[in-house]
């Protein structure tokens, strides 16, 4: 009996050596992959610009008021990460739509009462707040340097990652030889009334009327209204595809995808010539009370840390170069795929847009 | 104390005006002139605010905004829509169909659990009124996985055992009427349970003695002591409707029926709102609201036809049903709750079990896991704004209904100057756009000297322009059915004005103030446009929260929040009916 014990004993010390020991190459992706943030070596610049508004900020007071149209929940790894490692900072967040908080950031600043410290949004933010009204913070992180430069918007605005908007069918009901490799496939009468666009995506519109030129986009955009598509109003047309109901989906949100891949559903990405990308935008804004956290939190985006959290938790594209791809969305779009982003440039004037998608889809 | 004190001095050298102001300041004229202070403020800037921007092509933050070039621009723009004719159709149609369908059920639910002896008339009520928990802009979402052509699990079940289409196709105009008479169907019973519960049975009892029938007891004496709570009913959820956003956006888009709301949204969908347009469109409400406020005044000529609370002859008895009637009119109501009601709730709860939608089936009912519930329940967040909510709703439930049950009595019964006006500033609100009232606070409170924004006082103060419409409308009707002489005679026997207030007036109007504060409270756990302009992160309600929680989530996990919001909401309203149970108020 005393032998049996003994010998269990030793298993249970012995065990964790042999397991390394024994699994050791197996082991060795993983843990690189652990420790990938450590392995891709901030550049000294990044570490001194980190190190001196870490010190400037410790000296402000006050949390930084953060404004995001996708609220608290959408950048909670983020916000948990960041103020782990800067545990003198903290996150207030006010959701809402793109309307209300702008109406809300340029309200503050128009009667002296500024609150907003940052704003998350996208080119419509960008051009209300940095265009229209000259609220945005100048400040350029040192790690934008070394970002995907096919994404980066000039003006006072960071931006360390991009969504992207796909095309997306149902397995069950399309094969991979049927789906549409073209949205010009779609103008064809075999998916009349068989295909779906989300009402709410006017960027994704945008972003092609940019990519194909003016006349051309909108020419294509009407042939696609005239084949009958089922509009939708967001969340519904994601379960619609995942459902098998709607079997094609044309504009659906990187990030709002993804979790359906994740759960299992049904449903794959089809392979066109090109996707819309939309840039994530992140505004500090000049009134702040506390600018040297939020020029810290800009600055901190472009760490191999924070990049991978953007990346693996909340499902967008990083813009630091060797950091791994959201899941399901590697090799989307790879070459001869365009990536074409979609800035306040080539949205255009806003109203303009919104009667344009109105007329094309909605009359 | 000391001003009393010079003017009681003043009035001693001169008898003249002491006995002048003896005359003119009674204690009613002094709150009347309270109330309509205070009313100007929190009414009258708004609607200043509406008119002015209508006329204006910049918005108040520009420095021309408070100069006098006025233009029609706005005004053009609105008429000049190629759409506004098909729109203004579809409007009348989606709203007035709306409206009547809910009127009628709302009615006979209110009749039924009032004035019958129906049985489970408990489980009729509490349907009902846990139907203010559902969001409103999670119902017509689940409409789509019930009775959507392609999704509907009921549209499937017909079709599977009749071989027909689907009876009610949700994205057509008979499905959005269909959707939006059950989102306005506690509004319509909170407005007819007070009303109805005051009803003299002894009235109808008269009649059937003297050989009318049922049909003509119900049409010359019920409908008619009932008109003024049906009309107050029917303007009320008819300017709802109007005004409705989520029915038409999540149904009306595919068949492309858009009605006024979504035309404004897509007209103003580009920030900074384009406030002379949003105030053009919400005008021509406002000119309804006041045809409506000045066709409701042929009531309060007539206040004392509609009186039935007096002090002699009110006899609260109900009407006797047959052992087999009392079984098939609950079965019906019931059947009606069910379809509207539980079937939502279920699907709602059925969503938040699946990662994403399956048809329920075995299959599928062994695969539900509880995951998305994971995002709602890990942050302590909703709690806060639970407990904000309550406090909000709470405080502004108890201002409204001071303000209210006041102008009232004042209203119908007074004498006083001024009660014309209390009439109309407290019914003019329900034309404001919930985002004109957000706009507006929001800029009146950030330019005040004393920093307020953000604060519970400026939410409360919001709430109370967003939902004194309703109350006001409600308790009138209360009004109209209690007899002066109970005040008359509690005044003659020496009690002062604000003792007879307290002790008569208030507990008679008891059912309608607890409904108007069940509404009031329900709605500050839903009422998003508004409270998204004006909450700070610490004063967030629950539905801010949840909107922060479903930011990028799927259908799965925003419903899963919405599961644990409509349980919290139904819990506050369960503490409602508890009072009301406790107060012997029938209908809860």
């Amino acid at each position: 009996m005393s032998k049996v014990l003994r010998l269990t004993v030793l298993m249970v010390l012995l065990l964790p050596a042999l397991a390394s020991a024994g699994c050791g190459d197996d082991d060795e992706p993983s843990g690189e992959s652990v420790d990938a943030s450590k392995a891709i070596e901030a550049s000294p610049e990044v570490t001194k610009q980190l190190d001196e508004l870490e010190a400037a900020a410790r000296k402000e007071t006050g949390p930084i008021q953060y404004y995001f149209i996708l609220g608290e929940e959408a950048n909670r790894d983020l916000f948990n990460a960041f103020t782990e490692r800067y545990p003198f900072v903290e996150f207030e967040v006010s959701g809402g739509d793109p309307f209300q908080l702008l109406e809300k950031v340029v309200s503050e600043n128009k009667t002296g009462r500024p609150v907003a410290d940052i704003l998350q949004g996208g080119p419509l933010e960008d051009q209300v707040l940095n265009t229209d009204n000259d609220i945005g913070m100048a400040f350029e992180p040192a790690g934008e340097a070394e970002a995907d430069d096919r994404v980066q918007v000039e003006g006072n605005v960071i931006v360390s990652d991009y969504f992207t908007f796909h095309t997306v069918y149902n397995t069950n009901e399309v094969s991979e030889e049927e789906a549409p490799t073209s949205l010009e496939d779609l103008t064809k009468p075999e998916w009349r009334g068989r295909f779906g666009i989300d009402l709410e995506q006017i960027d994704w519109f945008a972003g092609e009327l940019g990519h194909y030129g003016e006349d051309e986009g909108l020419s294509l955009m009407q042939r696609l209204g005239e084949n009958e598509p089922v509009i939708f109003a967001g969340a519904e047309g994601y379960e619609q595809v995942a459902a098998g109901a709607l079997p094609v989906a044309v504009n659906l949100f990187s990030a709002a995808v993804v979790p359906y891949f994740e759960q299992g559903a049904p449903i794959a990405f089809a392979k066109l010539d090109h996707i819309i990308a939309q840039p994530d935008m992140y505004f500090g804004i000049k009134s702040s009370d506390v600018p040297n956290k939020v020029k810290l939190f800009l600055a901190w985006l472009f760490t191999e840390e924070a990049q991978q959290i953007l990346s693996q938790s909340s499902f967008k594209n990083p813009t630091l170069s060797g950091v791994e791809p959201p899941p399901h969305l590697e090799g989307v779009c790879e070459d001869p795929c365009e990536l074409f982003v979609e800035t306040s440039e080539v949205f255009g004037d806003f109203d303009k847009r919104v009667e344009q998608f109105r007329s094309v889809f909605t009359r | 104390m000391a001003g009393m004190g010079a003017a009681a001095r003043g009035s001693l050298r001169y008898p003249g005006v002491s006995a002048w102001l003896a005359r003119t300041l009674t204690i009613e004229r002094v709150i009347v002139a309270l109330l309509l202070l205070f009313l100007l403020w929190e009414i009258f800037i708004p609607l200043a605010a509406l008119v002015f921007s209508s006329v204006k092509d910049v918005r108040p933050d520009h420095p021309d905004f408070f100069n006098l070039t006025l233009t029609l621009g706005n005004w053009d723009e609105v008429l000049s829509s190629a759409q506004l004719w098909t729109i203004t159709r579809h409007t009348v149609v989606f709203a007035f169909g709306a409206s009547f369908l809910a009127l009628a059920m709302g009615g006979v639910l209110a009749f039924v659990t009032t004035r019958t002896n129906a049985r489970l008339k408990w489980l009729i009520a509490s349907l009902v009124l846990y139907q203010l928990a559902m969001p409103d802009v999670l119902y017509p979402v689940i409409w789509t996985f019930l009775a959507g052509p392609e999704l509907g699990v009921l549209s499937d079940w017909w079709t599977s055992i009749t071989g027909l289409s689907a009876p009610v196709d949700v994205y057509s105009m008979g499905g959005m009427i269909f959707v939006e008479s059950f989102l306005l169907l506690p509004l319509v019973y909170v407005f007819m349970v007070p009303a109805m519960s005051a009803m003299d049975r002894a009235l109808e009892e008269s009649a059937e003695t003297c050989g009318a029938s049922r049909a003509h007891v119900i049409r010359d004496i019920v409908l008619k002591l009932a008109a003024p709570a049906l009309a107050a009913t029917l303007v009320i959820v008819l300017m709802r409707a109007w005004e409705a956003f989520e029915v038409p956006w999540f149904l009306g888009v595919r068949e492309k029926t858009f009605t006024f709301s979504t035309e404004l949204f897509f007209r103003t969908t580009t920030p900074p709102s384009d406030t002379g347009l949003i105030s053009s469109f919400a005008l021509p409400m406002l000119v309804v609201s006041l045809v409506m406020v000045w066709w409701y005044n042929r009531f309060n000529l007539k206040a004392r036809n509609y009186a039935v609370l007096s002090g002699k002859s009110y006899k609260p008895t109900l009407m006797t049903l047959r052992p087999v009637t009392r079984w098939v009119v609950s079965g019906a109501c019931l059947a009606v709750l069910v379809v509207g009601v539980v079937l939502p709730l279920l699907m709602l709860i059925w969503l938040s079990l699946h990662p994403f939608f399956r048809p329920p089936s075995l299959d599928a009912l062994g695969a539900v896991q509880l995951d998305s519930y994971e995002r709602a329940l890990e942050t302590p967040v909703i709690l806060t704004g639970f407990k904000n909510s309550l406090i909000i709703g709470l405080s502004s439930s108890a201002v409204v209904l001071l303000v209210v049950s006041l102008s009232a009595w004042f209203v119908v019964h007074g004498r006083t100057r001024g009660r014309r006006m209390l009439d109309v500033l407290t019914f003019a609100p329900m034309a404001f756009p919930n985002i004109v009232v957000g706009i507006c606070l929001l800029w009146l409170y950030l330019l005040l000297p004393i920093d307020l924004s953000g604060t519970y006082l400026v939410l409360i103060l919001a709430y109370f322009i967003l939902f004194v419409a309703i109350a006001a409308r409600n308790v009138t009707v209360r009004a109209f059915q209690i007899h002066p002489e109970l005040h008359e005679a509690a005044v003659s026997s020496g009690a002062a004005f604000l003792t007879s207030y307290r002790t008569v007036i208030v507990p008679l109007m008891g059912p309608a103030l607890l409904a108007s504060g069940l509404y009031i409270t329900a709605w500050a756990f839903k009422e998003l446009e508004t409270t998204v302009l004006l909450a700070s992160p610490q004063t967030k309600t629950t539905t801010v929260v949840v909107y922060d929680l479903t930011g990028l989530a799927t259908t799965s996990e925003v419903a899963a929040v919405g599961v644990v919001a409509v349980a919290g909401l139904m819990v506050v309203i369960g503490a409602f009916q508890f009072v009301a149970r406790k107060m012997r108020i029938v209908g809860f």
